[in-house]
This record gives C-alpha cells, sequence and structure tokens, in this order.
C-alpha cells in the first residue's frame, strides 16, 4: 500500500519524465509536499514462533519487549477467536512516532499508532507508549490480521475479495480482544449513551451518528456490540459471528450475518444493543451533568467557529484561560483567549494560517498533561508544535501571538510544558528513545536534560509555585498515580495517590498547598483536591462523563476552571462547589531502592541474539496492490485497455512497476523503479508513448468513425525513452529533483502527400529526432488546502530542461521555466490568489508552450495560444457564496464566487512578441487590418461549485488589450464578455 | 376473405402460457417454526456427562472441550440449571444400559444427562493441482506448486439425551461433519471448535426448535 503523500511526487517525477519540459499541470496543478525520509535505518530482523520482527533499535530490551508483547497477544487472539495463521506475520516495528512517519508502507498522520494491511498482513507500529499500550496495541493489529485471513485467506488472498463487511465488525472485534477499554473510549461511550446518541445501523450494516462524534463509532461502539454479543448469546458466539461474515456477497447486504448468526434482524438487534447499553450504564443516570454544578464558559460552537477544548491553562492574573481548539472556520487547530468571567472569546492567537508550523500539538488523552503554559510573569505563552522532522517549542507573546522564541527539540511527543518560576526553563515530558520521561529545556542555552532517565513512564510534570517540587504521574501497573518530587531531585518521591483507578492532570493552587487533579476512582473522571498538609482528599463532582485539568483561579482560589466531556465535546466550565471530604491520605516517601508493580506480558521469552540478522537487499517481492484491469472493445471489434502492476519488498523500499494501455487515442508502455530506501531517491524509466492523430473524415460522413480504429490513424507520433531521476527533499516543503535521460521522437504520416505538405510548412507538426535531456528543478509548496483548493501559502517551481547537443542530429535547447504563486488568506474562505508563470524556450530546436484558456488567460481560447517564449500572471479575488446545497441530485457545493485578472505576453521564435486581433472596422482607415498588441489579458468574474467532487466553473470574461506595456494603465476592454465554462482546480 | 383457423387457437395458447408466466408473485422469506425433539423446559437440570471416545484425541482433553462448549453454548438457550459430571462409561454398549444411567446421578428427579459417542480424526491429504492459482501472490520469482496440501478434520458426535430416573434414551442423533484447511497448523483444537459449531447449529434446531428460513413465491391474485 503506498501512501499518498509519497504517490504525488513519485507521479509528478514519472510526468516529468515522460514529457521532459512541456508537462502542463492542467489537471491537478499542485506539486504537493513532500514525505522526507530522514534517517536510513538499518533494519535487522528476527523470527519467532509467529511473527517476522522487523526493527532497528540496537537496544535488546526493547526487541524483547516487542516479542514479549507480540507472542502474548497471538496467543491470546489466537485462543478467542480459534484461529491461527498459516504464515508469520511481517511486523514492522519503529521505534518513535516520527521514525514511523517515514515509512513506505503506510500514510501516517499525527495520532496514528499502527496500521494493519490486508494484503500482506504486515503490521506496521511504533513503540511511544507504554508496555501495556504496547501490549493492547499489538492485540489490536494483529487481530485485524486474523480478521483477514479469516475472511479472505493467507497473505495475496485479498487481491480476489469481493467483499467487506463493516467497518465495525473489525474494529470492534479489534477492540474487544485487547480486553481494555480506555478511559476515552468510555467517556465517548457514556456520554452518547447518557445523551442518547447512540449510532443506527444504516441499510449497508454500517454504524452511523447524526451527532458529530470525536472518533468513529466503528471502534467503541463496535468494541461494545461484541461484548454485547459475549454477554447476551455467549462468548463463542463472538468468533462464530465474525466467521459467518466469510463470503458474504456484497450484493445481499451486509446486515445478513446478524440474522443468520443470531436469528435477529438487524433493527432487532439494534435495538437489543441500545437497551444493553441503556442498562450498562444505568447507574450513572442519576449523576450530574456539568451545568448542574457549574457555569459554562465555552467555546460554545455553533454561537462562535471554536469547538472542543483540548487542553488549557489559566493566565497568572486569572482573567484569561488560554485553550488549544478546533477553528471550524478555518478548519485548523488555534490557541485562543477566553475571559474566565463570562467565557467571551477575547482573542484567536494563531489566527489565519502560517508556515511557522505544520500543526499545534494537542492530546486527546488528558492524562499526557496540558498542552500549553503560561509563564509566571503572564508575558509568554508556551506550546509544542509540528515543525519539520520532530516538534519544536514555541513561545509566543499572548498580546498579539506574535513568536518570541522557537525552540526546536530533538524528542518525540513533547507534551506538558511547564514555565519555571524564573521563566528561564521549561520542565515537559516526552519520549526518548521509546521512553517517557520529564526534560528541562533552558531557554538562553535551548539545552535540553533528561531528570528522570528511567523506565517509570513519567508525565504531565507541574512545578509548585515556590518552584521547590514537581507534582507528576507515573504509570504503576497500568494505573497512573500521582507523586511528588523536589524539582532538583526525582530520584527522591512521594506518592500520593494509591489503589484503583487512575489520577491525572495535577494543578497546584496558588499557595502551593493542595494539589487538584482528576481521577476515576469513581469510573468516571471526576475532579479532586489533594491537601499536602492534611492529606485531606476532597471530591468536588460527581459526573456522569468526564472532567479534567481543574485549575483554581489565582484571584478567587475557591472557583476552578475544568474542562468537561459532554455531548461529544469538551468545553470549559467554572465551578465553586465545595466538594465533599472522601478520606484522608498519608503519604510516604518511596526509597530509591523501591520497584514499582510493572505490566508485564503474558508471555516472557529469551531473545537469541545470534537470530538476529541484517536485513539488506530486496529479499523477496509481493505484488503491491491489485493490478486494476480495464478493457473496452469497440464496435469494430478493437481491444482497448490495460494494466499495470507493481512489485514491493516487504518494506516498500523498492518498487519494480509495469504498465501498459492502448486506447483510440494512444498506446502506452512503461516500465519503472523507484528506491526509496533514503531521502535521496531516485528511478529508472523506461516507456513508450505513441499518439495517434485520425482524418477528419467523420466530419464529412460520421458512419466512418465506427470504421476507424488505430489502424486507420492518418499520422502517429511515437516518443521512446529511457531515463535515470533522483529527487532528494530539503525539508518538507522544498525539494530538488534532476534527471538525465534520452529520448527519440519520431512523427509518421502514413499518407505521403500529407507529410510532403507538412514537411515543407516552416514548422513541422511533429517534433522530430533525438534528445538527450538534462534537467533540474527546484520545487516549493507550503500551501495549505481547504476543501475548495489552496487557500494560504505560497508554491514555486523553477526547472532548467536542457537538450544537450551530443551530435548534430540531436535536437538542442534550453528551457527555463518558473511557476510562483502566493495564497493570502483574509478569513472566513475569502482569499487573494496570485500566480506568475514563465517559460521560454531557447535554441536551434526550441520546445513549443501551449497556453490560454481555463484560469490562465480567460479571454483566450483553450490552449490557443502558441509561442516559444511567454509568460502570463493571474490575480484573483476568490469568495464564499453558499457553503453546501442539499439538491435533488445530492448534495452540490460549496459555491464560490471568483473577481479575476490576467494578462500575458509571448512570442514564436524570431517573430515579433505582438498579438494580433482582425479589426472588421472600416470606420478608422477606411479598410479591415489586424491590429496589433503588445499584451493581452482579461478580467471578469465567475462562479465555482463542486459537483460529485469535480470543480465545475461559469465565468464571464472580457478581453484586454495593451498597445504597449510600457504603460499599463493604457489598455483598453474589446468586445463583450464571454461565457467561459470549465471544470478544473483552482491553481 | 380467407379466414385463418389456425389463430383462435394460437391466440389461446400464447394466453395460456402468459397466465402460466406472468401471474404476479412476491417472493418472501417465511420462517418456519420447528416441533422441539424434546420438551427440554420439562426439566430443571441438565447435567453433560463424558462422551465415550474409542481413541483418546492426544493433541487436547476432547471431553473438556466439548463440555466446555455445549455449556456456554446451552446457558444461553437453557433455562435451567447446567452441571457437568465425570460419568466413567465401562464400555461402549454401556448406553443402552438403562440401569447404568439410572445409578448415575444422585438425584435423578427432574435432570437430563447429555451425553454421547465423539470420535475426532485428523490427516494430512495431497492434491495435484492443475495450476497454482495463488503463485502470484509468492511475488514474480517463487517457483510454482504442483501438490497442495490439506488438513482434514472430522467429528463424528452421537449425541444422547438420558432420562436418569428411567434409564430412558429421550434424544438420540448422529452428526458427522468434516473440514479441510489450507493452513498445515491448523490446531486440532481449533478445527474442532469449527466442526462443533456446524453440530450445534444443527442439533440447536432440533432441541429448540429455532425457525428455518425458506423462500416462497406467494402468488398475490
Amino acid at each position: 500500500m503506498m501512501s499518498q503523500r509519497r504517490l504525488i511526487p513519485i507521479l509528478l517525477l514519472a510526468a516529468a519524465l515522460a514529457l521532459p519540459a512541456l508537462a502542463q499541470q492542467y489537471d491537478f496543478p499542485y506539486y504537493g509536499k513532500n514525505k522526507v525520509m530522514y534517517e536510513t535505518f538499518a533494519w535487522k530482523s528476527y523470527a519467532t514462533e509467529h511473527f517476522q520482527i522487523f526493527f532497528y533499535v540496537d537496544d535488546v530490551n526493547v526487541l524483547k519487549n516487542v516479542v514479549d508483547t507480540a507472542e502474548s497477544a497471538y496467543r491470546k487472539v489466537s485462543s478467542e477467536l480459534k484461529h491461527e495463521l498459516a504464515d508469520p506475520v511481517p511486523l514492522i516495528y519503529y521505534t518513535t512516532y516520527t521514525d514511523f512517519e517515514q515509512t513506505n508502507l503506510f500514510d501516517i498522520s499525527e495520532g496514528v499508532l499502527g496500521v494493519s494491511e490486508p494484503l500482506l498482513h504486515r503490521i506496521g507500529l511504533h513503540g511511544d507508549m507504554a508496555l501495556d499500550e504496547l501490549q493492547n496495541l499489538i492485540t489490536h493489529e494483529l487481530t485485524h490480521i486474523f480478521e483477514f485471513e479469516i475472511l479472505w485467506g493467507s497473505p495475496g488472498a485479498a487481491l480476489y475479495a469481493v467483499s467487506q463487511p463493516p467497518l465495525w465488525t473489525f474494529e470492534g472485534l479489534s477492540e474487544y480482544l485487547t480486553g481494555e477499554w480506555s478511559s476515552w473510549s468510555t467517556l465517548i461511550l457514556r456520554d452518547t449513551v447518557m445523551n442518547d446518541r447512540i449510532p443506527d445501523f444504516s441499510d449497508s450494516g454500517e454504524l452511523t451518528s447524526r451527532y458529530p462524534l470525536p472518533r468513529e463509532p466503528a471502534y467503541d461502539f463496535g468494541h461494545a456490540i461484541y461484548e454485547f454479543m459475549e454477554m447476551r448469546f455467549g462468548k463463542n458466539s463472538v468468533q462464530q459471528f465474525f466467521k459467518s461474515l466469510k463470503g458474504g456477497s456484497p450484493l445481499l447486504g451486509r446486515s445478513d450475518p446478524l440474522k443468520k448468526a443470531f436469528n435477529l434482524e438487524p433493527r432487532e438487534f439494534a435495538q437489543e444493543f441500545k437497551k444493553y447499553l441503556r442498562s450498562r450504564f444505568k447507574d450513572y443516570f442519576g449523576r450530574e451533568n456539568p451545568e448542574d454544578y457549574s457555569v459554562p464558559l465555552g467555546p460554545e460552537f455553533p454561537m462562535n467557529p471554536y469547538y472542543f477544548a483540548f487542553s488549557h491553562a489559566v493566565s497568572p492574573s486569572g482573567d484569561l484561560v488560554a485553550t488549544i481548539t478546533f477553528n471550524a472556520m478555518d478548519g485548523d487547530i488555534d490557541i485562543v483567549l477566553l475571559s474566565t468571567r463570562d467565557g467571551k472569546v477575547v482573542r484567536n492567537l494563531t489566527k489565519g494560517y502560517t508556515a511557522r508550523y505544520e500543526s499545534i500539538k494537542y492530546e486527546i488523552d488528558p492524562s499526557l498533561g496540558k498542552s500549553l503554559a503560561w509563564s509566571r510573569d503572564g508575558d509568554r505563552l508556551a506550546f509544542f508544535a509540528r515543525a519539520g522532522r520532530k516538534h519544536t517549542l514555541f513561545i509566543i507573546d499572548p498580546l498579539n501571538g506574535a513568536t518570541l522564541q522557537k525552540i526546536k527539540v530533538s524528542l518525540d511527543q513533547p507534551v506538558g510544558p511547564d514555565f519555571y518560576p524564573d521563566g528561564r526553563k521549561i520542565l515537559f515530558s516526552a519520549f526518548e528513545k521509546g521512553i517517557r520521561d520529564i526534560f528541562v529545556i533552558d531557554l538562553e542555552t535551548e539545552k535540553t536534560t533528561n531528570l528522570t532517565r528511567n523506565d517509570l513512564y513519567e508525565k504531565a510534570p507541574v512545578i509548585s509555585p515556590d518552584g521547590r517540587s514537581v507534582v507528576y504521574s507515573v504509570r504503576v501497573a497500568a494505573y497512573d498515580k500521582l507523586f511528588l518530587s523536589p524539582l532538583d531531585d526525582f530520584q527522591k518521591k512521594k506518592q500520593l495517590t494509591f489503589g484503583q483507578g487512575n489520577t491525572v492532570t495535577p494543578e497546584f493552587s496558588a499557595d502551593g498547598r493542595t494539589i487538584y487533579f482528576s481521577g476515576d476512582i469513581k469510573d468516571a473522571y471526576n475532579f479532586y483536591s489533594l491537601s499536602l498538609d492534611s492529606g485531606e482528599l476532597r471530591r468536588y463532582t460527581d459526573v456522569r462523563t468526564g472532567n479534567f485539568f481543574p485549575a483554581p483561579l489565582p484571584n478567587a482560589p475557591r472557583t476552578v476552571i475544568f474542562s468537561s466531556f459532554n455531548k461529544g465535546a469538551f468545553q470549559l466550565f467554572k465551578s465553586e462547589s465545595p466538594g465533599v471530604v472522601e478520606q484522608t491520605l498519608t503519604f510516604a516517601d518511596i526509597g530509591t531502592s523501591d520497584t514499582f508493580k510493572k505490566f508485564e506480558p503474558i508471555l516472557t521469552l529469551e531473545i537469541n541474539k545470534d537470530k538476529i540478522q541484517a536485513h539488506s537487499g530486496m529479499g523477496q517481492l509481493f505484488v503491491a496492490s491489485r493490478p486494476p484491469i480495464d478493457a473496452i472493445v469497440s464496435t469494430d471489434g478493437s481491444i482497448y485497455g490495460g494494466s499495470s502492476l507493481a512489485f514491493t519488498d516487504i518494506l516498500g523500499d523498492h518498487t519494480f512497476s509495469i504498465a501498459a494501455y492502448q486506447v483510440r487515442d494512444f498506446r502506452s508502455i512503461f516500465l519503472g523503479y523507484i528506491n526509496q530506501k533514503r531521502r535521496f531517491q531516485w528511478s529508472i524509466t523506461a516507456f513508450q508513448y505513441t499518439v495517434y492523430y485520425y482524418p477528419d473524415l467523420y466530419y464529412y460522413d460520421p458512419t466512418l468513425w465506427s470504421n476507424m480504429n488505430y489502424q486507420d490513424a492518418l499520422a502517429t507520433q511515437k516518443i521512446t525513452g529511457a531515463s535515470v531521476s533522483a529527487y532528494y527533499p530539503l525539508s518538507r516543503y522544498v525539494r530538488a529533483e534532476g534527471s538525465f535521460g534520452f529520448f527519440h521522437y519520431e512523427g509518421d504520416f502514413y499518407d505521403p502527400y500529407s507529410l510532403g505538405t507538412m514537411a515543407s510548412m516552416a514548422s513541422g507538426y511533429f517534433l522530430n529526432g533525438d534528445i538527450l535531456s538534462a534537467s533540474v528543478s527546484v520545487t516549493g509548496e507550503t500551501t495549505r488546502f481547504k476543501q475548495y483548493g489552496p487557500a494560504a501559502g505560497n508554491t514555486f517551481r523553477l526547472a532548467l530542461d536542457l537538450a544537450l547537443p551530443a551530435a548534430e542530429k540531436f535536437l538542442h535547447n534550453t528551457t527555463l521555466e518558473a511557476d510562483l504563486r502566493q495564497y493570502i488568506y483574509i478569513g472566513s474562505d475569502f482569499l487573494a490568489a496570485f500566480r506568475l508563470r514563465g517559460f521560454a524556450s531557447l535554441g536551434r530546436d526550441p520546445y513549443l508552450g501551449y497556453y490560454g484558456g481555463n484560469n490562465q488567460v480567460r479571454s483566450a481560447n483553450f490552449y490557443s495560444l502558441l509561442a516559444t517564449k511567454y509568460w502570463y500572471a493571474n490575480a484573483e479575488f476568490r469568495l464564499p457564496l453558499i457553503n453546501a446545497a442539499s439538491t435533488i441530485i445530492g448534495p452540490v457545493g460549496p459555491f464560490r464566487g471568483v473577481l479575476f485578472f490576467d494578462v500575458t505576453q509571448s512570442q514564436f521564435r524570431d517573430y515579433p512578441a505582438k498579438f494580433y486581433r482582425y479589426d472588421p472596422d472600416f470606420s478608422t482607415s477606411g479598410f479591415p487590418f489586424y491590429r496589433e498588441f503588445s499584451a493581452i489579458g482579461s478580467f471578469g468574474y465567475g462562479i465555482e461549485f463542486f459537483i460529485f467532487g469535480l470543480p465545475v466553473h461559469v465565468e464571464f470574461a472580457k478581453r484586454l488589450e495593451w498597445p504597449s506595456l510600457s504603460n499599463p494603465f493604457g489598455f483598453s476592454a474589446s468586445g463583450g464578455f464571454i461565457t467561459n465554462f470549465w471544470i478544473g482546480y483552482d491553481f | 376473405m380467407k379466414r385463418n383457423r389456425m389463430l383462435l387457437p394460437v391466440l389461446m395458447a400464447v394466453l395460456n402460457v402468459s397466465a402460466c408466466v406472468l401471474e404476479p408473485s412476491v417472493k418472501v422469506k417465511i420462517e418456519i417454526p420447528g416441533t422441539p425433539a424434546v420438551r427440554l423446559d420439562a426439566y430443571r437440570e441438565i447435567v453433560i456427562a463424558d462422551f465415550w471416545q474409542e481413541k483418546e484425541s492426544k493433541d487436547f482433553d476432547l471431553n473438556k472441550a466439548l463440555t466446555e462448549y455445549l455449556r456456554d453454548e446451552l446457558e444461553h438457550q437453557f433455562k435451567g440449571k447446567l452441571s457437568s459430571q465425570a460419568i466413567a462409561w465401562p464400555s461402549a454398549e454401556a448406553i443402552q444400559d438403562k440401569d447404568f444411567w439410572r445409578q448415575a446421578l444422585a438425584n435423578p428427579e427432574g435432570r437430563l444427562i447429555l451425553t454421547g459417542k465423539a470420535e475426532f480424526n485428523q490427516d494430512v491429504r495431497k492434491a495435484l493441482l492443475a495450476a497454482n492459482r495463488r503463485a502470484i501472490d509468492d511475488g514474480p520469482f517463487a517457483p510454482e506448486k504442483a501438490w497442495a496440501e490439506r488438513k482434514n478434520f472430522s467429528l463424528k458426535l452421537d449425541i444422547i439425551l438420558i432420562r436418569p430416573d428411567s434409564g430412558e434414551i429421550l434424544f438420540q442423533k448422529d452428526f458427522q461433519e468434516t473440514m479441510d484447511y489450507e493452513n498445515k497448523r491448523q490446531p486440532a483444537e481449533f478445527a474442532f471448535n469449527d466442526l462443533l459449531q456446524r453440530v450445534r447449529l444443527k442439533l440447536f434446531r432440533l432441541l429448540f426448535s429455532s425457525e428455518k428460513i425458506q423462500e416462497r413465491y406467494l402468488l398475490s391474485k
């Protein structure tokens, strides 16, 4: 499976090879960002009874953890599903998330922990997590492999699969077999049950929710469905049900298995399931909603565009609370300031789009700690954001959002920043080589130091107001417990919370004598306070769902700001609840030699170091995906169509591909090899491409159309070539590319008369001859896209192509191309877009450039302008009209408006750089004549709307003419508005 | 004007065929209730006893697996109590020995014994395939294989329900199931489970009269 982001540069590369200098990207006019392979991993492999583990970490203990958890997961899943896999599972283990992102096998986005694929039954995952979480992750992904094999057979058999059961049958079973409910999952489940928002089954058997859910319902509700099956029909029913999905026909409806397995119609099953869920959570119905004991602060979507409060930090003055939220209007994560008095949005500190970072880092799991922090003087706000390979610590001015400082962090998944009282350092937790520790970063020297350096999985550190101690959580067995340590010595520690349940998101009171935190001692997360003097534990809420990040206001210590999950989203609330005393705790110092109970997998196996093998070369090759087969038989008996086939190695570093297509107008054969093992990637390709041109007799006798096939072509142009290409991403946004190749252009006329006529013309119809081509280009794209196209950022491409004069008969020229674009996002989907595009082909045999029409020069017909040198410039103002319209043919939209202006100049070889227009007006000169202009252009307006995903444009353009561009305002408009209709993407 | 004498018979024939073919009908699925072979609700407890095996399975404890499976499955169908008890059969013929079963339980009133004979076998079978249809999955350079091996499992199960107060056999039914696996590592215990599931479907249909779904055509005229 090849990732989409990886695919785009490769496709562009292939396109650049096929048409070296004339690549016109009018179909999808974007260059794409880069997926950078920052490191070349030295892969090793280790075979266990049921896995082939690929890894590169040197620490054998890490390998042992993977082996133990993987084999433990296998034993569990195999015995539960009563199934044995036929082949060992390739498990590709990346030490960290940022390494995992570099995989060639999957398209990994932020938050993805692991992936399993149905074709070759590969599992890919990373190790930035605690061991018990890794156990659950491997169990989840391995269950998918069992599912694939039960449904479709051993590796490769998915190529023939025709049916796919609903998503919940897969994800639900995978979650169910972990045997665990994460706090996040139970929160979602409980919230939907409490608020009567349980998803329903669609006709196709999928789970659908009428209300927004923060997670695809297939996971948590699928998990609950399997639990329901076990409770209602017995433990065997789970595997019986899944096995009954095998062989299901997509034509017979996906809901049949419910009837087959349980003799219940889907509607009856759904009803029984809902009853089960309500019964399961009936004890919670008597508990409180956040409104019962607090005042909502916001963000109040849809009253304002901000949805969700992922994390928050109260300002030192207590007047403001900064929160990380989703800006639904811009489709972006923002940091906004809310008033703690009334919840009013005071300011969006990260308004609009920026290229400073890709995205602000936030965590959906509150136990990792808050994602932003105020300095104690209130002058700075710190957060982490993704920028480049890893994350960067950003320190911004809370008044205007200006960046005051940014420091690159070499660690993985940094979270929970907290300023030291003197403001010179920041404490946070992060992963170093797969182990989470607490670190300090010096803001002056920018040096990072590991303060804990152990395997206790510490997180969410918060420094006391006096700067002497720090409270944080430690993973003890499978629970997070709070600990207190001197800030300068994490070896000394005092355990603050005990027993069953998690205690997370600690925060000191302003006097430093009380710690507020969130705990699920009563199953749901409530917020508590713990007096460090008396040990008094006070609970403030008895909530149905969950409350997190309690933070007392410095200026009103009895008022606590917290986030609560309610009706599918986190929102901030303010409470002055007095709370109830639960118990009095006694704390004890933990000795340095004391050990904590750790999670242990079911199986522990010895690692035989002699069995560790270096993985080099390609190894066995596999079919990468189901080959598309296109076949058309025309009424004259001609067979058209084609297919492509790609083979890759197990890690996706090497890809061989072959493609052959033939339709009426062209025939192509393509052979290629791409090496993606390193950051520097290269490919070799060979191709032959033949274009068929037909006589226009069918204009006079349409019946001839059906009698002509490619053998009746009037002329053909055949391009045969081979090339070597290279691609090197300088960053996620900028890349350098180059290629060297030989291409043979051969035009052929089957009618000798035509050949003679055309050969006598100044320019032949076809380019003929050999080309030894060398090209280099630099491409950059920071552009951020929304559903309608580019919204902000910039794009550029500079390319130089040389047709080298290797011999006299070789074509030779020098071609330069430039494409510069800038997008200025104004807000609310209003934006200005600018483009300058230039093309110049110089030398004895210059290439021709065709342009015009669409969104290039709108007053000219499509590709009607022909030149060896040209440039054109566009300026557009794009605005929203209708976000979506529900029509009888389904949803159509968004509808957008555009005001445009363009101008162009061009020159054909040695001819004057002029445009001509036939002017039939006799009044000025007494006879018709051609008027000449130095430049032409257009202005006008139009609308764009999306139908079936296609951008359709209807525009009204008027031609502009400049006698001389030395007088840029000396232009005149010519004729009336012409109407253009075209389908294509905005530049 | 010449009159066509054949017109009327032809017209009649056409109409007749049309009446047969074009009769409007609706395809429906109907659930046909069955009659339970035994009124299990008349009993307060089912005791699952050991099954007779001609030869012990060396891969796993067949009696244990069978007892656990039946107990789990019956738990969701049978309203009464379920228990299991090791009852050692002296011989295969003991099935007909009413005295033996009368003495098997201390308090036989309202109880039923579920037992029977079980035979579970496995072997590896080879088949010569004309072409290896999955050669492509092994990569372009993998050698083709002409032989295909299948692991075959078979289960013969004679299920018997006995009234311990009289030693009388209330219900007896033979089931025989076989399954082939391409996976040569398929454990016997898992295959046994798959075979048991097939038996369960048939057995429960008889014992609990679960509905059969059948297709019928309703004439709407």
